[in-house]
Protein backbone atom coordinates (compact mmCIF):
# COMPACT_ATOMS: atom_id res chain seq x y z
CA UNK A 1 0.00 0.00 0.00
CA UNK A 2 2.81 2.44 0.88
CA UNK A 3 4.71 1.57 -2.28
CA UNK A 4 1.88 2.89 -4.42
CA UNK A 5 2.66 6.39 -3.23
CA UNK A 6 6.08 6.03 -4.77
CA UNK A 7 5.33 3.96 -7.87
CA UNK A 8 2.73 6.54 -8.97
CA UNK A 9 5.53 9.10 -9.14
CA UNK A 10 8.17 7.00 -10.88
CA UNK A 11 7.34 8.49 -14.25
CA UNK A 12 7.54 12.01 -12.91
CA UNK A 13 10.93 11.09 -11.42
CA UNK A 14 12.22 9.97 -14.81
CA UNK A 15 10.78 13.07 -16.47
CA UNK A 16 12.46 15.37 -13.96
CA UNK A 17 9.14 16.72 -12.74
CA UNK A 18 9.55 16.22 -9.00
CA UNK A 19 10.66 18.76 -6.43
CA UNK A 20 14.08 18.04 -4.88
CA UNK A 21 12.37 16.96 -1.67
CA UNK A 22 10.07 14.55 -3.48
CA UNK A 23 12.98 13.17 -5.45
CA UNK A 24 15.00 12.47 -2.33
CA UNK A 25 12.02 10.71 -0.75
CA UNK A 26 11.47 8.46 -3.73
CA UNK A 27 15.12 7.64 -4.32
CA UNK A 28 15.48 6.80 -0.65
CA UNK A 29 12.51 4.46 -0.90
CA UNK A 30 13.86 2.85 -4.08
CA UNK A 31 17.19 2.12 -2.46
CA UNK A 32 15.39 0.12 0.21
CA UNK A 33 12.55 -1.53 -1.70
CA UNK A 34 13.52 -4.21 -4.23
CA UNK A 35 10.08 -4.47 -5.83
CA UNK A 36 9.79 -0.73 -6.44
CA UNK A 37 13.34 -0.69 -7.70
CA UNK A 38 12.48 -3.43 -10.17
CA UNK A 39 9.42 -1.51 -11.33
CA UNK A 40 11.56 1.58 -11.79
CA UNK A 41 14.14 -0.29 -13.86
CA UNK A 42 11.43 -1.89 -15.97
CA UNK A 43 9.82 1.47 -16.71
CA UNK A 44 13.21 3.00 -17.40
CA UNK A 45 13.96 0.28 -19.92
CA UNK A 46 10.74 1.00 -21.76
CA UNK A 47 11.77 4.67 -21.82
CA UNK A 48 14.98 3.76 -23.61
CA UNK A 49 13.05 1.71 -26.15
CA UNK A 50 10.59 4.48 -26.90
CA UNK A 51 13.39 7.00 -27.23
CA UNK A 52 14.90 4.89 -29.98
CA UNK A 53 11.83 5.39 -32.13
CA UNK A 54 12.72 7.52 -35.10
CA UNK A 55 10.99 10.71 -36.00
CA UNK A 56 9.78 11.62 -39.46
CA UNK A 57 12.34 13.68 -41.27
CA UNK A 58 11.25 17.21 -41.95
CA UNK A 59 12.23 19.26 -44.96
CA UNK A 60 10.72 22.74 -45.07
CA UNK A 61 9.54 21.96 -48.61
CA UNK A 62 5.97 22.84 -48.00
CA UNK A 63 6.78 26.43 -47.06
CA UNK A 64 5.96 27.80 -50.53
CA UNK A 65 2.50 26.23 -50.34
CA UNK A 66 1.95 27.68 -46.90
CA UNK A 67 3.20 31.04 -48.09
CA UNK A 68 0.84 31.07 -51.03
CA UNK A 69 -2.10 30.12 -48.81
CA UNK A 70 -1.20 32.94 -46.46
CA UNK A 71 -0.86 35.37 -49.37
CA UNK A 72 -4.17 34.35 -50.92
CA UNK A 73 -6.16 35.16 -47.80
CA UNK A 74 -4.12 37.39 -45.54
CA UNK A 75 -5.22 38.05 -41.98
CA UNK A 76 -7.18 41.23 -41.36
CA UNK A 77 -5.14 44.31 -40.48
CA UNK A 78 -5.57 45.98 -37.12
CA UNK A 79 -7.90 48.67 -38.39
CA UNK A 80 -9.97 46.37 -40.48
CA UNK A 81 -10.38 44.10 -37.43
CA UNK A 82 -11.81 47.11 -35.58
CA UNK A 83 -14.55 47.36 -38.19
CA UNK A 84 -15.82 43.91 -37.26
CA UNK A 85 -19.13 44.52 -35.48
CA UNK A 86 -18.74 41.52 -33.23
CA UNK A 87 -15.71 43.14 -31.70
CA UNK A 88 -17.58 46.07 -30.21
CA UNK A 89 -19.83 44.07 -27.91
CA UNK A 90 -16.98 42.52 -25.96
CA UNK A 91 -15.12 45.86 -25.98
CA UNK A 92 -18.19 47.58 -24.57
CA UNK A 93 -18.74 44.90 -21.95
CA UNK A 94 -15.10 45.06 -20.93
CA UNK A 95 -15.27 48.84 -20.61
CA UNK A 96 -18.34 48.65 -18.39
CA UNK A 97 -16.73 46.05 -16.17
CA UNK A 98 -13.57 48.13 -15.92
CA UNK A 99 -15.60 51.15 -14.81
CA UNK A 100 -17.45 49.09 -12.23
CA UNK A 101 -14.26 47.52 -10.88
CA UNK A 102 -12.55 50.91 -10.59
CA UNK A 103 -15.53 52.35 -8.70
CA UNK A 104 -15.61 49.40 -6.32
CA UNK A 105 -11.89 49.66 -5.67
CA UNK A 106 -12.20 53.32 -4.85
CA UNK A 107 -15.18 52.72 -2.58
CA UNK A 108 -13.93 49.65 -0.71
CA UNK A 109 -10.44 49.91 0.72
CA UNK A 110 -8.09 47.02 0.08
CA UNK A 111 -7.47 44.80 3.10
CA UNK A 112 -5.20 41.94 3.95
CA UNK A 113 -7.97 39.38 4.24
CA UNK A 114 -7.87 38.20 0.65
CA UNK A 115 -4.07 37.89 0.78
CA UNK A 116 -4.30 35.86 3.98
CA UNK A 117 -6.97 33.64 2.47
CA UNK A 118 -4.82 33.03 -0.56
CA UNK A 119 -1.81 32.22 1.61
CA UNK A 120 -3.89 29.86 3.71
CA UNK A 121 -5.27 28.14 0.64
CA UNK A 122 -1.72 27.64 -0.65
CA UNK A 123 -0.69 26.32 2.76
CA UNK A 124 -3.53 23.77 2.77
CA UNK A 125 -2.51 22.50 -0.65
CA UNK A 126 1.16 22.37 0.36
CA UNK A 127 0.26 20.55 3.57
CA UNK A 128 -1.69 17.92 1.68
CA UNK A 129 1.15 17.46 -0.82
CA UNK A 130 3.64 17.21 2.02
CA UNK A 131 1.59 14.57 3.81
CA UNK A 132 1.25 12.57 0.62
CA UNK A 133 4.93 12.82 -0.26
CA UNK A 134 5.93 11.79 3.25
CA UNK A 135 3.68 8.79 3.02
CA UNK A 136 1.30 9.85 5.78
CA UNK A 137 -1.80 9.79 3.63
CA UNK A 138 -3.09 8.46 0.37
CA UNK A 139 -5.43 10.88 -1.30
CA UNK A 140 -8.69 9.27 -2.22
CA UNK A 141 -11.04 10.23 -5.01
CA UNK A 142 -13.76 11.30 -2.59
CA UNK A 143 -11.72 14.19 -1.24
CA UNK A 144 -11.06 12.68 2.16
CA UNK A 145 -7.74 11.13 2.99
CA UNK A 146 -6.79 7.57 3.64
CA UNK A 147 -4.20 7.46 6.37
CA UNK A 148 -1.30 5.13 5.97
CA UNK A 149 0.22 3.59 9.04
CA UNK A 150 3.58 5.09 8.23
CA UNK A 151 6.26 6.57 10.37
CA UNK A 152 6.85 10.21 9.40
CA UNK A 153 9.75 10.58 11.84
CA UNK A 154 11.92 7.76 10.53
CA UNK A 155 15.41 8.40 9.33
CA UNK A 156 15.42 8.46 5.54
CA UNK A 157 17.32 5.19 5.11
CA UNK A 158 14.99 3.20 7.32
CA UNK A 159 11.78 1.59 6.18
CA UNK A 160 9.85 1.83 9.35
CA UNK A 161 6.20 1.34 9.82
CA UNK A 162 3.78 2.98 12.09
CA UNK A 163 5.35 5.29 14.60
CA UNK A 164 6.98 8.71 14.43
CA UNK A 165 9.12 7.95 17.42
CA UNK A 166 10.40 4.59 16.25
CA UNK A 167 14.10 4.85 15.58
CA UNK A 168 15.80 3.24 12.65
CA UNK A 169 16.79 -0.30 13.30
CA UNK B 1 47.73 -0.13 35.95
CA UNK B 2 47.98 1.85 32.76
CA UNK B 3 45.29 -0.36 31.20
CA UNK B 4 43.03 0.40 34.12
CA UNK B 5 43.75 4.08 33.68
CA UNK B 6 42.89 3.88 29.97
CA UNK B 7 39.67 2.06 30.73
CA UNK B 8 38.83 4.63 33.39
CA UNK B 9 39.54 7.46 30.94
CA UNK B 10 37.41 5.77 28.31
CA UNK B 11 34.53 5.40 30.75
CA UNK B 12 34.88 9.02 31.86
CA UNK B 13 34.56 10.20 28.27
CA UNK B 14 31.94 7.80 26.99
CA UNK B 15 29.65 7.49 30.00
CA UNK B 16 28.04 10.93 29.61
CA UNK B 17 27.38 10.15 25.96
CA UNK B 18 25.93 6.74 26.78
CA UNK B 19 23.82 8.13 29.55
CA UNK B 20 22.62 10.95 27.31
CA UNK B 21 21.79 8.45 24.60
CA UNK B 22 20.02 6.21 27.10
CA UNK B 23 17.86 9.15 28.28
CA UNK B 24 16.77 9.89 24.75
CA UNK B 25 16.22 6.25 23.99
CA UNK B 26 14.03 5.97 27.05
CA UNK B 27 12.06 9.05 26.08
CA UNK B 28 11.76 7.92 22.51
CA UNK B 29 10.66 4.45 23.53
CA UNK B 30 7.94 5.78 25.85
CA UNK B 31 6.74 8.23 23.21
CA UNK B 32 6.68 5.45 20.63
CA UNK B 33 4.49 3.26 22.79
CA UNK B 34 2.20 6.12 23.76
CA UNK B 35 1.81 7.17 20.15
CA UNK B 36 0.67 3.65 19.27
CA UNK B 37 -1.86 3.79 22.09
CA UNK B 38 -3.17 7.18 20.94
CA UNK B 39 -3.50 6.06 17.32
CA UNK B 40 -5.27 2.89 18.30
CA UNK B 41 -7.61 4.75 20.63
CA UNK B 42 -8.53 7.20 17.84
CA UNK B 43 -9.10 4.43 15.32
CA UNK B 44 -11.27 2.55 17.81
CA UNK B 45 -13.03 5.81 18.78
CA UNK B 46 -12.08 5.38 22.43
CA UNK B 47 -11.83 9.13 22.79
CA UNK B 48 -11.54 9.15 26.58
CA UNK B 49 -8.12 7.49 26.21
CA UNK B 50 -6.75 9.86 23.59
CA UNK B 51 -5.89 13.02 25.51
CA UNK B 52 -4.52 11.39 28.67
CA UNK B 53 -2.12 9.25 26.63
CA UNK B 54 -1.12 12.13 24.38
CA UNK B 55 -0.38 14.21 27.48
CA UNK B 56 2.09 11.55 28.59
CA UNK B 57 4.07 12.26 25.41
CA UNK B 58 3.89 16.01 25.94
CA UNK B 59 5.09 15.60 29.52
CA UNK B 60 8.35 14.06 28.33
CA UNK B 61 11.44 16.18 27.84
CA UNK B 62 12.31 16.48 24.19
CA UNK B 63 15.55 18.05 23.07
CA UNK B 64 15.13 21.03 20.75
CA UNK B 65 16.33 19.00 17.80
CA UNK B 66 13.51 16.48 18.31
CA UNK B 67 10.69 18.89 18.97
CA UNK B 68 9.38 18.42 15.46
CA UNK B 69 8.40 14.87 16.47
CA UNK B 70 5.92 16.33 18.92
CA UNK B 71 4.53 18.53 16.18
CA UNK B 72 4.16 15.55 13.88
CA UNK B 73 2.44 13.50 16.56
CA UNK B 74 -0.02 16.35 17.17
CA UNK B 75 -0.62 16.80 13.46
CA UNK B 76 -1.20 13.12 12.85
CA UNK B 77 -3.53 12.76 15.81
CA UNK B 78 -5.50 15.90 15.01
CA UNK B 79 -5.77 14.98 11.32
CA UNK B 80 -7.22 11.59 12.20
CA UNK B 81 -9.64 13.20 14.65
CA UNK B 82 -10.71 15.77 12.06
CA UNK B 83 -11.45 12.95 9.63
CA UNK B 84 -13.73 11.56 12.31
CA UNK B 85 -15.24 15.05 12.81
CA UNK B 86 -14.06 15.18 16.40
CA UNK B 87 -12.85 18.77 16.15
CA UNK B 88 -12.98 19.53 19.85
CA UNK B 89 -10.54 16.75 20.74
CA UNK B 90 -8.32 17.70 17.82
CA UNK B 91 -8.12 21.24 19.21
CA UNK B 92 -7.32 19.94 22.68
CA UNK B 93 -4.42 17.84 21.46
CA UNK B 94 -2.92 20.70 19.49
CA UNK B 95 -3.38 23.06 22.47
CA UNK B 96 -1.47 20.63 24.69
CA UNK B 97 1.24 20.37 22.08
CA UNK B 98 1.56 24.17 21.90
CA UNK B 99 2.15 24.23 25.66
CA UNK B 100 4.81 21.55 25.34
CA UNK B 101 6.96 23.05 22.59
CA UNK B 102 9.43 25.86 23.00
CA UNK B 103 10.60 27.14 19.67
CA UNK B 104 8.58 29.51 17.52
CA UNK B 105 8.79 27.33 14.43
CA UNK B 106 7.03 24.49 16.28
CA UNK B 107 4.44 26.84 17.74
CA UNK B 108 3.75 28.34 14.35
CA UNK B 109 3.31 24.89 12.78
CA UNK B 110 0.82 23.99 15.52
CA UNK B 111 -1.08 27.27 15.15
CA UNK B 112 -1.40 26.50 11.45
CA UNK B 113 -2.77 23.12 12.44
CA UNK B 114 -5.38 24.91 14.57
CA UNK B 115 -6.24 26.95 11.49
CA UNK B 116 -6.71 23.76 9.49
CA UNK B 117 -9.01 22.30 12.14
CA UNK B 118 -11.10 25.50 12.23
CA UNK B 119 -11.29 25.54 8.48
CA UNK B 120 -12.51 21.96 8.38
CA UNK B 121 -15.08 22.86 11.04
CA UNK B 122 -16.33 25.68 8.88
CA UNK B 123 -15.04 28.45 11.16
CA UNK B 124 -13.18 30.38 8.51
CA UNK B 125 -12.80 33.54 10.56
CA UNK B 126 -11.04 31.68 13.36
CA UNK B 127 -8.96 29.80 10.81
CA UNK B 128 -7.66 33.06 9.37
CA UNK B 129 -6.92 34.38 12.88
CA UNK B 130 -4.79 31.38 13.79
CA UNK B 131 -3.07 31.37 10.43
CA UNK B 132 -2.18 35.05 10.70
CA UNK B 133 -0.85 34.50 14.21
CA UNK B 134 1.31 31.64 12.93
CA UNK B 135 2.70 33.75 10.09
CA UNK B 136 3.51 36.62 12.49
CA UNK B 137 5.34 34.18 14.74
CA UNK B 138 7.31 32.83 11.80
CA UNK B 139 8.24 36.33 10.74
CA UNK B 140 9.32 37.23 14.27
CA UNK B 141 6.76 39.99 14.59
CA UNK B 142 5.21 40.74 18.03
CA UNK C 1 15.03 24.82 -27.80
CA UNK C 2 14.73 28.29 -29.28
CA UNK C 3 16.30 31.12 -27.31
CA UNK C 4 13.60 33.22 -25.70
CA UNK C 5 14.85 36.48 -27.21
CA UNK C 6 14.96 35.04 -30.69
CA UNK C 7 11.48 33.53 -30.30
CA UNK C 8 10.14 36.84 -29.03
CA UNK C 9 11.63 38.72 -31.97
CA UNK C 10 10.33 36.26 -34.55
CA UNK C 11 6.83 36.16 -33.09
CA UNK C 12 6.65 39.94 -32.89
CA UNK C 13 7.82 40.21 -36.48
CA UNK C 14 5.22 37.63 -37.48
CA UNK C 15 2.55 39.63 -35.68
CA UNK C 16 3.54 42.61 -37.79
CA UNK C 17 2.98 40.55 -40.93
CA UNK C 18 6.59 39.60 -41.61
CA UNK C 19 6.18 36.36 -43.53
CA UNK C 20 9.93 35.74 -43.76
CA UNK C 21 10.21 35.82 -39.97
CA UNK C 22 7.28 33.44 -39.76
CA UNK C 23 9.00 31.06 -42.20
CA UNK C 24 11.80 30.78 -39.64
CA UNK C 25 9.25 29.76 -37.02
CA UNK C 26 8.00 27.16 -39.47
CA UNK C 27 11.56 25.85 -39.90
CA UNK C 28 12.09 25.72 -36.14
CA UNK C 29 8.83 24.07 -35.12
CA UNK C 30 7.74 22.22 -38.25
CA UNK C 31 9.35 18.94 -37.34
CA UNK C 32 7.78 18.80 -33.89
CA UNK C 33 4.33 19.58 -35.22
CA UNK C 34 4.68 17.13 -38.09
CA UNK C 35 5.71 14.30 -35.77
CA UNK C 36 3.05 15.12 -33.19
CA UNK C 37 0.29 15.00 -35.75
CA UNK C 38 1.80 11.87 -37.29
CA UNK C 39 1.70 10.07 -33.94
CA UNK C 40 -1.91 11.09 -33.46
CA UNK C 41 -3.10 10.19 -36.95
CA UNK C 42 -0.73 7.45 -38.05
CA UNK C 43 -0.52 8.87 -41.55
CA UNK C 44 2.31 10.88 -43.01
CA UNK C 45 0.10 12.40 -45.67
CA UNK C 46 -2.44 13.53 -43.14
CA UNK C 47 0.34 14.86 -40.97
CA UNK C 48 1.75 16.94 -43.82
CA UNK C 49 -1.65 18.41 -44.69
CA UNK C 50 -2.61 19.15 -41.14
CA UNK C 51 0.80 20.63 -40.43
CA UNK C 52 0.30 23.10 -43.27
CA UNK C 53 -3.16 23.95 -41.95
CA UNK C 54 -1.64 24.50 -38.52
CA UNK C 55 0.92 27.01 -39.70
CA UNK C 56 -1.51 28.88 -41.93
CA UNK C 57 -3.93 29.18 -39.04
CA UNK C 58 -1.12 30.17 -36.69
CA UNK C 59 -0.01 33.02 -38.94
CA UNK C 60 -3.57 34.29 -39.32
CA UNK C 61 -4.17 34.25 -35.58
CA UNK C 62 -0.76 35.23 -34.30
CA UNK C 63 -2.16 38.52 -33.03
CA UNK C 64 -4.25 36.53 -30.50
CA UNK C 65 -1.16 35.04 -28.82
CA UNK C 66 -0.71 37.11 -25.68
CA UNK C 67 2.52 35.66 -24.36
CA UNK C 68 5.12 35.10 -27.05
CA UNK C 69 6.96 32.66 -24.77
CA UNK C 70 3.96 30.31 -24.98
CA UNK C 71 4.20 30.07 -28.76
CA UNK C 72 5.13 26.39 -28.74
CA UNK C 73 2.24 25.19 -26.57
CA UNK C 74 -0.13 27.48 -28.49
CA UNK C 75 1.03 25.97 -31.76
CA UNK C 76 0.62 22.42 -30.46
CA UNK C 77 -2.86 23.32 -29.37
CA UNK C 78 -3.75 24.52 -32.85
CA UNK C 79 -2.34 21.28 -34.30
CA UNK C 80 -4.37 19.24 -31.87
CA UNK C 81 -7.55 21.18 -32.61
CA UNK C 82 -7.00 20.64 -36.31
CA UNK C 83 -6.79 16.89 -35.74
CA UNK C 84 -9.93 16.98 -33.62
CA UNK C 85 -11.83 19.04 -36.16
CA UNK C 86 -10.87 16.74 -38.95
CA UNK C 87 -12.04 13.73 -36.99
CA UNK C 88 -15.01 15.56 -35.51
CA UNK C 89 -13.95 15.70 -31.90
CA UNK C 90 -12.53 12.20 -31.75
CA UNK C 91 -8.96 11.16 -32.13
CA UNK C 92 -8.40 9.06 -35.22
CA UNK C 93 -8.51 5.34 -34.75
CA UNK C 94 -5.20 4.47 -36.22
CA UNK C 95 -5.18 1.30 -38.22
CA UNK C 96 -2.28 -0.81 -37.30
CA UNK C 97 0.55 0.67 -39.24
CA UNK C 98 2.60 -2.41 -38.94
CA UNK C 99 2.02 -5.00 -41.58
CA UNK C 100 3.56 -8.29 -40.72
CA UNK C 101 5.84 -9.35 -43.48
CA UNK C 102 5.04 -6.45 -45.79
CA UNK C 103 7.08 -3.40 -46.58
CA UNK C 104 5.32 -0.54 -44.87
CA UNK C 105 6.88 2.59 -46.39
CA UNK C 106 6.51 4.67 -43.27
CA UNK C 107 8.09 2.05 -41.08
CA UNK C 108 10.83 1.56 -43.64
CA UNK C 109 11.52 5.28 -43.71
CA UNK C 110 11.55 5.56 -39.95
CA UNK C 111 13.76 2.59 -39.41
CA UNK C 112 16.19 3.25 -42.20
CA UNK C 113 19.62 4.42 -41.47
CA UNK C 114 23.15 3.28 -41.79
CA UNK C 115 22.81 0.03 -39.95
CA UNK C 116 23.75 -3.54 -40.77
CA UNK C 117 21.05 -6.03 -41.76
CA UNK C 118 20.65 -7.57 -38.32
CA UNK C 119 20.44 -4.20 -36.64
CA UNK C 120 17.90 -3.05 -39.21
CA UNK C 121 15.67 -6.06 -38.56
CA UNK C 122 15.76 -5.51 -34.84
CA UNK C 123 15.24 -1.81 -35.26
CA UNK C 124 12.29 -2.42 -37.62
CA UNK C 125 10.68 -4.76 -35.16
CA UNK C 126 11.07 -2.31 -32.34
CA UNK C 127 9.73 0.52 -34.48
CA UNK C 128 6.68 -1.56 -35.38
CA UNK C 129 6.03 -2.61 -31.84
CA UNK C 130 6.29 0.88 -30.40
CA UNK C 131 4.13 2.42 -33.10
CA UNK C 132 1.53 -0.27 -32.66
CA UNK C 133 1.52 0.20 -28.93
CA UNK C 134 1.07 3.98 -29.27
CA UNK C 135 -1.77 3.48 -31.74
CA UNK C 136 -3.54 1.18 -29.32
CA UNK C 137 -3.47 3.67 -26.47
CA UNK C 138 -6.79 5.29 -25.54
CA UNK C 139 -7.14 8.82 -26.96
CA UNK C 140 -6.59 10.58 -23.66
CA UNK C 141 -3.38 8.72 -22.99
CA UNK C 142 -2.06 8.83 -26.56
CA UNK C 143 -2.00 12.62 -26.57
CA UNK C 144 -0.10 13.07 -23.33
CA UNK C 145 2.16 10.13 -24.03
CA UNK C 146 3.30 11.54 -27.34
CA UNK C 147 3.80 15.00 -25.89
CA UNK C 148 5.85 13.76 -22.94
CA UNK C 149 7.69 10.70 -24.21
CA UNK C 150 8.35 11.75 -27.79
CA UNK C 151 8.07 15.52 -27.85
CA UNK C 152 9.68 15.79 -24.39
CA UNK C 153 7.52 18.69 -23.28
CA UNK C 154 7.21 19.65 -19.63
CA UNK C 155 4.10 18.64 -17.72
CA UNK C 156 3.18 22.30 -17.38
CA UNK C 157 3.27 22.80 -21.14
CA UNK C 158 1.34 19.60 -21.72
CA UNK C 159 -1.27 20.76 -19.26
CA UNK C 160 -1.65 24.01 -21.23
CA UNK C 161 -1.91 22.17 -24.53
CA UNK C 162 -4.48 19.58 -23.52
CA UNK C 163 -6.35 21.91 -21.18
CA UNK C 164 -6.30 19.65 -18.14
CA UNK C 165 -4.87 20.16 -14.65
CA UNK C 166 -1.26 19.38 -13.88
CA UNK C 167 -2.29 16.62 -11.47
CA UNK C 168 -4.52 15.02 -14.07
CA UNK C 169 -1.77 15.22 -16.70
CA UNK C 170 0.79 13.70 -14.34
CA UNK C 171 -1.52 10.82 -13.54
CA UNK C 172 -2.41 10.20 -17.18
CA UNK C 173 1.22 10.27 -18.28
CA UNK C 174 2.11 7.71 -15.67
CA UNK C 175 -0.76 5.44 -16.68
CA UNK C 176 0.13 5.82 -20.33
CA UNK C 177 3.76 4.96 -19.64
CA UNK C 178 2.83 1.89 -17.64
CA UNK C 179 0.46 0.74 -20.35
CA UNK C 180 3.10 1.25 -23.03
CA UNK C 181 5.63 -0.68 -20.98
CA UNK C 182 3.17 -3.53 -20.38
CA UNK C 183 2.23 -3.75 -24.05
CA UNK C 184 5.81 -3.61 -25.28
CA UNK C 185 6.59 -6.41 -22.84
CA UNK C 186 3.66 -8.38 -24.17
CA UNK C 187 4.73 -8.00 -27.78
CA UNK C 188 8.40 -8.53 -27.25
CA UNK C 189 7.97 -11.40 -24.81
CA UNK C 190 11.33 -12.85 -23.87
CA UNK C 191 13.13 -10.16 -25.82
CA UNK C 192 12.07 -7.49 -23.35
CA UNK C 193 15.13 -6.45 -21.45
CA UNK C 194 17.57 -7.67 -24.07
CA UNK C 195 20.12 -5.06 -24.91
CA UNK C 196 20.48 -6.08 -28.56
CA UNK C 197 17.19 -4.43 -29.32
CA UNK C 198 18.76 -1.00 -29.12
Amino acid sequence: MECRIYTDSLTALMDGELTPKEEVAIRTHLSGCPSCHEEFESLRYSYTLVEKVHELEFEPNSWPQIQSRIASSPRPSFFSRLKLPGLWIPIGAFGALLLLATSLMMYFPEDNTSRTRQAFKSYMQERQRDMVSRGLVLPSDRGNSVFVHYNPFAEPTATPKGNPFRSER
Amino acid sequence: MSRLASLFAFLMISTPLLVGQTDWEKTRSIAEAQHEIVMLAIKNKQYDKVLPNSKKIFALTFPASREHLLVDHAKLSSSLLVEQANYSLAHQIVDEAIKAVHNNKSKAALLKEKAVICSREGHDGDAMKFFEEAVKLEEGKP
Amino acid sequence: MVEPERLDALVNAGKNGDVTAFSQLYALYGKKILNYIFRLTGSREEAEDLMQDTFVLAFRNLHSLKENAKFQSWLFRIAQNNVFQKYRGKMPQIESIDAEGSENPVVAELASGSKGPEETILSDELERVVQRVISELPEKYRQVFVLSAIQKLSYQEISEIVGRSLASVKSDIHRARVEVRDKIKEYLGDNYGMSNLH
